[in-house]
């Protein structure tokens, strides 16, 4: 597995630097490893109401996801954590009750709000 | 005799009729289910063409059954020298053996068919008789009968297959046997169902000689053994207590986003997880397994609400409703991800976290969910009470959200004396109840456990004034009892109800007030020999089976029962406890969810609500509250004090290895000699 941090259709090329606040994290620590399919982009690093993408792997937990749409979506709270498991677009390993409560905390907006459409009827 | 029979574990379970073929159609809601999916629709065998005759069915495991049936050859009497059995567990899917014997003396040909189908409807679309969006589709696989449903990349399958050579078609399976006189023939059969994203290929748990999954009576015996024993000179109390704990075992729920083995609510519509239900389920519990608690807390605060979703009524701070896992809550046609519509789940949340720190000591899970308490504060501070008045209200966001936030949530519960309904926003009684307990019950997490007591000073402050407040604006002077409610014009809601045990169970009621709610409470209006009703029989929307306006809800009663003790009404509480304990024995120690509040003197029989499910958790874990309340159990400092007040048909109480922060202690009870010369004039 190799990291990929590329350009994608539709997304600005910066998107995997954004870093920022999330206020749905505050109080909030632990780092995620994001990937998709085979590849992993990073890291997530939340730290008490900040987060940012960083190079590491080492992480509690690992959050893959179908597409970078779909983890697009979920950093920038657009994506539901749960329907997109529900729908078989991601899988996690790790400690569940930190991506869990990370990703619905991103749903009350974070560097990448906006960056995809939002799911929700 | 229910003309169903159920097999389940958690989030697997297998509705039959009672020869155990599963023959769904819109009003019979068989099927194998799992995480609220149908995988299995119809199951139905045939010998030479021809249903076998039921002869009996053991079903006394709740992972287990076992369909006893022969071949009718008499119109009457059934004269038969082949018989069937049908041996069936919950597993991931089921498993069968199917047995065939010849008890004559002449061979026979048999041509066995099992015919098999699978809908894969939703549990909302079982209910609310909704078609599929997706693609149905079934194939043979080398001699593997696969039943599919695919919508984008969502796929369930159901896959059957037989130890038995069979000849597989796309809707069955077929043998021809011919059986020697005196001879059995039998073929295991494994239904297994799968979720195909997750695991492309299923991994079939181990099947022991019996075919139940390996764990499940071991567990079972754990589960026993760990919580405390009853001995009583009233026999129905023991049988009572131990068919609880063992429904409670069959309904601890496991998912991929839960956390460990927590109550779902119950069989066959609640099959998941309800913030009120499992919390209040783990507080019934907690003298006897307070494992349960632990768990609800750690999930529940794992999914409590961070963002303001009006789709899924979701607040920061708020603590969730209803998780489910079907299609239609994958595709967001469901809100239930969680869905976050209870105005008292938040309260509750609070309540048992203080209730289980008080009994285990486990300050280490308390320290952990620090922020979520604090969070769940601001919830009832900020968004919970909607227009500043300082009372908890609830409206919908969604429209298709419940219309109703309380633990009486269908749509006619909230009605004026008169019958008409309340408009919303409506502030229920017992709303502010739970929000006064937990207040005062957090303020003592903050001064003890997480060291801030300037914090607890002010939610005790907070929690002072809203008692003062309540009493004056919920207060029916001229009917002396507590209002429903607020309606979304603040007039009262003048019904009498039996929220206002709830108002009893929390302590917001002023002493004074609380005298003329217990006289109401124990009123025949109230009080149907049974239990409490939920609404009184005077009432303009009295029903007696009235889901929410008249029927008897077990665990209600047992809630008013613990409030009696609360505000010192022993003797009432220890007849009201018993009046509920005396219905278990006559629903064979399993109490349902609800039932009809006719008045016990003109039936000898609770008479049961038509759709109640059953088991239900809180239904169970009632005996589990009465017992506490007829002994007194509460847990102080450290100890483990009893204030037994029983009635006097139970002359010996005894619960021993009572868990707590101080080990496992015993508690005994005898009624006082008070108790029984008062009864003794009583019959004078």
């Amino acid at each position: 597995m190799g990291t990929n941090t590329g350009i994608i259709d539709g997304l600005p090329a910066d998107w995997a630097a954004r870093r920022g606040p999330a206020a749905g994290v505050a109080h909030l620590w632990g780092r995620i490893r994001l990937g998709v399919g085979d590849g992993t982009i990073g890291c997530l690093k939340v730290a008490d109401g900040t987060v940012e993408i960083l190079p590491d792997r080492e992480a509690e937990a690992s959050l893959i996801a179908d597409s970078p749409e779909t983890l697009v979506g979920l950093l920038g709270g657009e994506t539901h954590p749960v329907v997109a498991r529900l729908q078989g677009r991601v899988s996690t390993t790790g400690n569940i009750a930190l991506v869990i409560r990370i990703f619905l905390g991103l749903q009350a907006g974070s560097p990448w709000s906006g960056l995809v459409e939002k799911s929700q009827p | 005799m229910t003309d169903t029979i159920s097999i389940l574990e958690g989030n697997h379970f297998v509705v039959s009729d009672r020869r155990g073929d599963l023959e769904a159609t819109p009003t019979v809601n068989h099927g194998l289910f799992l995480n609220d999916t149908r995988y299995l629709s119809r199951w139905s065998l045939t010998i030479n063409g021809e249903k076998p005759k039921l002869l009996s069915v053991d079903d006394t495991a709740y992972y287990r059954v076992q369909h006893f049936m022969a071949i009718a050859t008499g119109a009457v009497y059934i004269d038969s020298h082949l018989s069937v059995v049908r041996q069936r567990a919950i597993g991931e899917g089921f498993y069968e053996t199917l047995a065939l014997a010849n008890h004559g003396k002449e061979a026979v040909d048999l041509d066995v068919r099992i015919e098999a189908s699978a809908d894969f409807a939703d549990l909302f679309e079982v209910k609310n008789m909704l078609q599929k969006k997706g693609t149905l589709y079934r194939q043979v696989e080398d001699k593997t009968l696969v039943l599919g449903y695919r919508r984008d990349r969502f796929r369930r399958e159901t896959r059957v297959t037989s130890s038995v050579e069979a000849q597989v078609d796309e809707t069955g399976l077929s043998y021809r046997v011919r059986l020697a006189p005196q001879s059995i023939w039998s073929t295991d059969l494994e239904v297994v169902a799968v979720r195909k994203y997750e695991s492309a290929t299923p991994q079939a748990p181990e099947i022991t000689k019996d075919k139940t999954r390996p764990d499940l009576s071991e567990r079972l015996k754990e589960w026993m053994g760990n919580a405390p024993q009853i001995h009583s000179s009233w026999e129905p109390l023991e049988q009572t207590y131990r068919r609880s704990l063992v429904d409670l075992a069959a309904l601890r729920f496991r998912a991929p986003v839960i956390l460990s083995a927590m109550p779902a609510a119950g069989l066959p519509w609640f099959m998941t997880i309800f913030g009120r239900d499992s919390l209040l389920t783990s507080f019934q519990c907690i003298p006897f397994l307070p494992s349960l608690a632990a768990t609800t807390l750690r999930t529940l605060a794992m999914l409590q609400a961070r963002a303001s979703d009006p789709f899924r009524d979701s607040e920061p701070g708020k603590i969730p409703h209803e998780i489910r896992f079907g299609e239609m809550t994958a595709f967001e046609e469901a809100p239930h991800s969680p869905y976050y519509g209870s105005a008292d789940s938040t309260t509750l949340f609070l309540i048992l976290m203080e209730e289980y720190e008080r009994w285990t000591g486990d300050k280490a899970l308390v320290r952990s969910l620090e922020l979520e308490a604090r969070a769940a504060v601001n919830w009832i501070d900020k968004y919970g009470d909607r227009d500043g008045d300082g009372y908890i209200e609830y409206e919908r966001r969604n429209p298709a959200g419940l219309e109703n936030q309380c633990w009486k949530d269908s749509g006619d519960s909230i009605a004026f004396a008169d019958g008409s309904l309340a408009p919303t926003p409506r502030a229920t009684c017992e709303l502010q109840g739970y929000a006064y307990d937990a207040k005062l019950r957090t303020a003592r997490l903050a001064r003890e456990v997480w060291e801030d007591p300037e914090w607890a000073a002010e939610l005790e402050s907070e929690a002072e004034k809203l008692k003062t407040r309540f009493n004056e604006d919920f207060w029916l002077p001229e009917r002396k009892f507590f209002a429903l409610g607020l309606d979304g014009r603040k007039r009262k809601i003048d019904s009498l109800t039996s929220n206002i045990g709830h108002l009893l169970w929390s302590g917001i009621a002023d002493t004074d007030k609380a005298r003329h709610c217990v006289a109401h409470l124990m009123g025949n209006a109230m009080f149907s020999g049974w239990g409490i009703r939920t609404m009184a029989a005077t009432e303009g929307s009295y029903n007696p089976i009235g889901y929410h306006v008249g029927a008897v809800w077990p665990h209600d009663t047992a809630f008013i029962v613990w409030g009696l003790r609360r505000y010192g009404y022993g003797q009432e509480a220890a007849q009201l406890a018993f009046a509920m304990l005396e219905a278990a024995e006559l629903f064979d120690g399993r109490l349902p969810e609800t039932f009809a509040g006719y008045a016990r003197e003109i039936t000898k029989f609770p008479v049961e609500y038509p759709t109640a499910c059953s088991p239900r958790a809180w239904a169970s874990g009632t005996p589990l509250l009465l017992i506490r309340a007829l002994l007194g159990l509460e847990a102080d400092n450290g100890h483990l004090l009893v204030d037994p007040a029983l009635p006097p048909d139970i002359e010996r109480l005894e619960i021993l290895d009572i868990p707590g922060i101080w080990g496992r202690r015993d508690a005994f009870g005898r009624p006082h000699a008070t108790a029984k010369a008062a009864e003794k004039m009583a019959a004078e």
